[in-house]
């Protein structure tokens, strides 16, 4: 009896509580220092403020104040301070214990128009089951297996429902937890194989071990239905240099050709990387090859081209000019120096044996899907993990999910030629249908189109073809001897300059001696209006102000600057003194080549017409043809961080249902926004997420929006509003949350705003909402807080131990 | 003890975090519910859809019940703010656009463009295009100003084109099972457009009253959230 008064005596005095005020002390000096050394709050948290031994030390602070109150017993007058101070300091300490059972702190996710009334507690464990409901097959029945840490503080291995056990048939085991993991989507390349769907899955090379001497090792062969008649040949790699893997993967087996623009002749052929590596020649030049195929951390693989530099050793033509191998203008031999002058008459194409497909893996685990068709055609496509731009969900994920690469090759003939031919077709499509709309033609088209009534021929066809073969001579105009074809010819001799266009054909005489003088230093690379200068051409003032920066003139100012020198000269047809043509009567060719600048003067050719996209094109799109891999989950043990916000758990799953079992592993998705992964062949979904409180009010995020600072994107404040409702009949009310504006209900609920995202005011927002309950706030921490207040007030007044001084 | 008091008052009228925040509706309103289109087949049925914030004296003219609102030209709801001396009104029209598919919807440019064209001469200078978002829709307000087709006077637009969030489009197709539950759902995820037309003076008079009205345009059930 004796000894249990001095353990009461003890428990309710002095010593016990600086005993217990000193290792408050040290809990709380060794979090700070543990902070400070992690950068890790809930490292801190969790030895401190979320012990049990710190709960334990609060229990021991409310026992002592609690004895040392009934010690005073019996109460007297004079006890009043000191028992309100006491009593206040219960019930504070008595709100703090509450809190730490039933007080709740989690984040509430909502995206403008909708409603939750759900919270994630952060730093919890817990799997989210969803099945299919039977009745519904919309609709779907969802049950959390919690985690949870015995004593030991191991977790225990059953886990069971939080909730109503709505799959009791359904067994979940805890067969490994490791604390910290790293998780990646894996797309076309899994592990050591390659899959697509629908073929056998093949193996993957390691482009380290290969010699860099041989082919590439093909890993499979695929025919596609609707594609080119060939099979595509697969290679399967991974890298540590993606650039350099896919330019040897598109070089190998590509051939270059050289071909005559007017009769198609084929002037060389060779490999691709033979031209490449040294300067190649052929009977009537020598050209020079670069094969740009680049790649950046931020992009991934660029866009392919060639770079082609020649000089035809007839005309003595210096040119250069750029082959996009992606694209739109995938193909196309572009003249970006002089566009205006039109193509080259030599053209530069490709052709490979075997179509071929290539799944890259660099060393970020990012996979490169690259088609090169038969024609030397690339198509990249990226697929990195962390940001899909496209993904197949089949059956609301219980199907699983696949990535999808769209093909973007046609079946039919799809090379330079045929692609220029389909745009040629368009260009003559669009004339027509513009013939029938139309009710005036511009005057060098009724010239042309009277021409060819005279001639009886057809004047859509044959104007197109014109300008196609005059778009492959490089210069201003058409030349003069460049023979033209039968029927084209009988239009050129049938154009009735005579007839009202006298002044038009003499202009075109004075356009061909001008341009006769110009057009070879032009080609050489001289600036026009230097040239014009030098040449003290009177209306030159109107051309200077066409040229805006220093130096030459670039390729679409010298464009601009010709077609107005151009229609200077017929605007001033009638000034100008007479000029006799060479011969009477004047040839098809002179014709054509008077008639080409009587075009030129209204931005007629082919260069200046903006053509359609090409038929081909829409064909492909219509094809649909699409190959897919399924989407699967890669986890990995990591060394846990010592930030523990950092740390990303795992967990493997033992799953069992009746005579099934199943194993799974799961990445924590602290947000739980992610993918949910099917189970049992789709019959159930999980995820490994935090735990889920329903709270009583439900939240409607009405708008969001990130206030700035006047004419600056700074943001000033960030806002949202709100349409809370509890459930009951009372409706629901209104409330604008902010940074500084918290709400609280009268039950002690705090809603913060945390963040909003994107910034942009024209998206659709996401919201973080922190929610907070403290649940013995207004009764018991308040109170407390104001008693332990008043206590201290009448320690003062009542001066109850001033006896013991005297 | 003067002392004493006067800490106590400090500590305990500390200021509420919990002062109200929330901007009051400029104008008298009354919250009022639009139906969305009909199928097409009588007897007409449409679902209730959408709810605003309306000024109350703003006059509203809904649409016959015994007509069909199929035709996406009829308006699903109109409103008129006259002016006090008489001179002239303005007419506040709310359309739906409902697709089928997520590709199907109309571009909100094309509706600009559309909008664009009923000027026969549209002031440069008064146009603006300012993004919006709100109730889970997303998408332009077109401003401007000049002379409407068949007028005289100077007249101003205020316009709200507003497509709904992709992934509500998503959600919004596994909530309301059956087949009235996807009439619903097809009228839930339309676009839709307000279009405020008026004298330049009377749109500029009653503009904040117009602009509380189209961002308390919202869907009367709220959106489901899969997570």
């Amino acid at each position: 009896m004796k000894t249990m008064q001095h353990l009461i005596k003890f428990i309710g005095g002095i010593r016990f509580a600086i005993a217990l005020i000193a290792t408050v002390a040290l809990f709380v000096m060794a979090g700070t220092f543990i902070e400070s050394r992690t950068e890790s709050h809930q490292y801190a948290s969790l030895f401190t403020y979320g012990n049990p031994l710190f709960i334990a030390l609060l229990w021991g602070f409310f026992v002592n104040i609690l004895i040392s109150a009934l010690r005073r017993w019996p109460f007297q007058m004079r006890h009043i301070p000191f028992l309100t101070t006491h009593l206040g300091l219960l019930m504070i300490l008595a709100g703090a214990l509450y809190k730490s059972y039933a007080g709740i702190q989690g984040n509430m996710s909502i995206i403008e128009g909708s409603a939750s009334q759900e919270i994630f507690l952060p730093y919890t464990y817990a799997v989210k089951v969803e099945k299919k409901d039977e009745v519904h097959a919309d609709q779907r029945k969802e049950a959390y297996y919690a985690l949870h840490k015995s004593l030991s503080g191991r977790f225990n291995p059953d886990l069971k429902e939080d909730n109503h056990p709505f799959f009791p048939e359904l067994k979940m085991k805890l067969v490994a937890y490791a604390p910290h993991s790293s998780s990646r989507m894996e797309t076309w390349i899994k592990g050591d194989m390659g899959v697509i769907s629908g073929i056998k899955p093949f193996p993957v090379y390691d482009w380290k071990q290969l010699d860099p001497q041989s082919n590439l090792p093909v890993s499979t062969r695929i025919r596609l239905p609707q594609m080119q008649d060939k099979p595509w040949q697969v290679l399967a790699l991974r890298t540590p240099d993606r650039a350099e893997s896919a330019k040897r993967a598109y070089l190998e087996g590509l051939d270059l050709f050289i071909t005559d623009s007017f009769n198609q002749t084929i002037l060389y052929q060779g490999s691709l990387t033979q031209a490449i590596a040294a300067p190649i020649k052929w009977a009537g030049g020598e050209a020079k090859v670069e094969l740009s195929f680049e790649s950046s951390q931020e992009k991934g693989l660029m866009d392919p081209f060639l770079n082609v530099t020649f000089h035809l050793n007839e005309s003595g033509l210096n040119a250069s000019l750029q082959i996009p191998l992606s694209g739109d203008e995938s193909l196309k031999n572009l003249n970006e120096q002089s566009v205006f002058f039109g193509g080259y008459p030599i053209a530069f194409d490709l052709l490979r044996k075997e179509p071929r497909m290539v799944l890259l893996q660099d060393l970020h685990g990012d996979d490169y899907f690259l088609a090169f068709d038969l024609y030397g055609r690339v198509h990249v496509r990226t697929y990195r993990p962390a940001a899909l731009d496209s993904l197949i969900v089949y059956d609301q994920g219980f199907g699983g999910y696949a990535v999808p690469y769209a093909f973007p090759f046609t079946a039919h003939l799809n090379g330079r030629l045929e692609r220029e031919q389909v745009e040629l077709s368009d260009l003559m499509q669009q004339i027509r249908q513009g013939l029938q709309t139309a009710s005036l033609l511009s005057p060098p088209l009724q010239l042309f189109q009277t021409a060819s009534q005279k001639a009886g021929v057809d004047f859509v066809e044959n104007f197109t073809t014109f300008l196609s073969i005059w778009n492959r001579h490089h210069g201003w105009l058409y030349p003069n001897d460049l023979l033209l074809s039968e029927s084209i010819a009988e239009v050129m001799n049938q154009l009735d300059w005579k007839n009202g266009f006298q002044s038009e054909q003499k202009a075109a005489l004075w356009a061909s001696a001008l341009f006769a003088e110009l057009e070879g230093p032009l080609v050489a690379g001289s600036d026009v209006l230097q040239l014009l200068e030098e040449r003290g051409w009177p209306l030159i003032a109107e051309l200077r102000p066409l040229k805006t920066g220093e130096g030459f003139c670039t390729a679409q100012e010298t464009a601009v600057i010709l077609t107005t020198l151009t229609q200077q000269l017929f605007k001033a047809a009638n000034q100008l003194p007479d000029m006799l043509p060479h011969a009477h009567p004047l040839s098809p060719e002179t014709q054509a080549h008077l008639f080409s600048a009587y075009l030129r003067a209204y931005s007629l050719h082919l260069s200046d017409l903006q053509l359609p996209n090409s038929s081909a094109e829409r064909e492909v799109n219509s094809s649909e043809m699409a190959l897919e891999t399924p989407l699967t989950l890669r986890v990995e043990n990591q060394i846990p961080n010592r930030k523990l916000e950092d740390n990303v758990p795992k967990i493997t799953l033992l799953l069992t249902q009746g005579e099934r079992s199943e194993l799974v592993t799961l990445a924590y998705d602290p947000i739980g926004q992610g993918l949910k992964w099917p189970i049992f062949d789709g019959e159930y979904l999980l995820r490994f997420q935090p735990k889920v409180q329903t709270i009583p009010y439900r939240l409607r995020l009405r708008q969001a929006r990130q206030i700035n600072y006047a004419n600056s994107l700074q943001p000033y404040s960030f806002e949202s509003d709100l349409l809370i409702s509890d459930g009951t009949e009372a409706p629901a009310i209104e409330k604008t949350i902010s940074m500084n504006h918290v709400y609280e209900t009268w039950e002690g609920y705090r809603f913060y705003l945390s963040n909003i995202a994107p910034p942009n005011e024209g998206a659709v927002k996401h919201v973080q909402i922190i929610v907070n309950h403290d649940p013995g706030k207004y009764w018991l921490t308040y109170p407390g807080a104001m008693l332990l207040t008043l206590g201290i007030i009448l320690l003062f007044w009542m001066k109850p131990y001033a006896f013991l001084k005297k | 003890m003067p002392i004493l008091i006067l800490m106590f008052l400090l500590l305990t009228g500390c200021s509420d975090s919990n002062s109200d925040s929330t901007a009051p509706y400029p104008h008298p309103y009354t919250t009022q519910e639009f139906q969305g289109r009909d199928t097409g087949l009588p007897p007409y049925q449409r679902h209730w859809i959408y709810r605003a914030k309306v000024p109350v004296h703003w006059v509203r003219v809904v649409p016959l019940s015994t007509e069909s609102l199929l035709d996406t030209m009829k308006p699903l709801s109109e409103f008129l703010i006259k002016d006090d001396a008489g001179t002239g009104q303005v007419k506040i029209a709310i359309h739906n656009f409902p697709s089928d598919h997520l590709n199907a919807r109309i571009a909100p440019m094309a509706q600009i463009l559309r909008w664009k064209k009923q000027f026969s001469s549209l002031d440069p200078t008064s146009e603006q295009l300012i993004p919006q978002a709100f109730g889970g829709f997303s998408g332009f307000l077109f401003v401007g100003s000049g002379t409407l087709s068949g007028q005289e006077n100077l007249s101003m637009m205020l316009a709200w084109t507003m497509q709904i969030y992709p992934e509500h489009y998503q959600s919004l197709s596994l909530a309301f099972p059956g087949n009235e539950g996807f009439d619903r759902v097809r009228q839930m995820r339309a676009d839709y457009t307000l279009k405020v037309t008026g004298p330049k003076q009377l749109v500029e008079k009653n503009r904040e009253a117009i602009m509380s009205f189209a961002t308390s345009f919202e869907l009367i059930h709220e959106i489901p959230l899969r997570q």
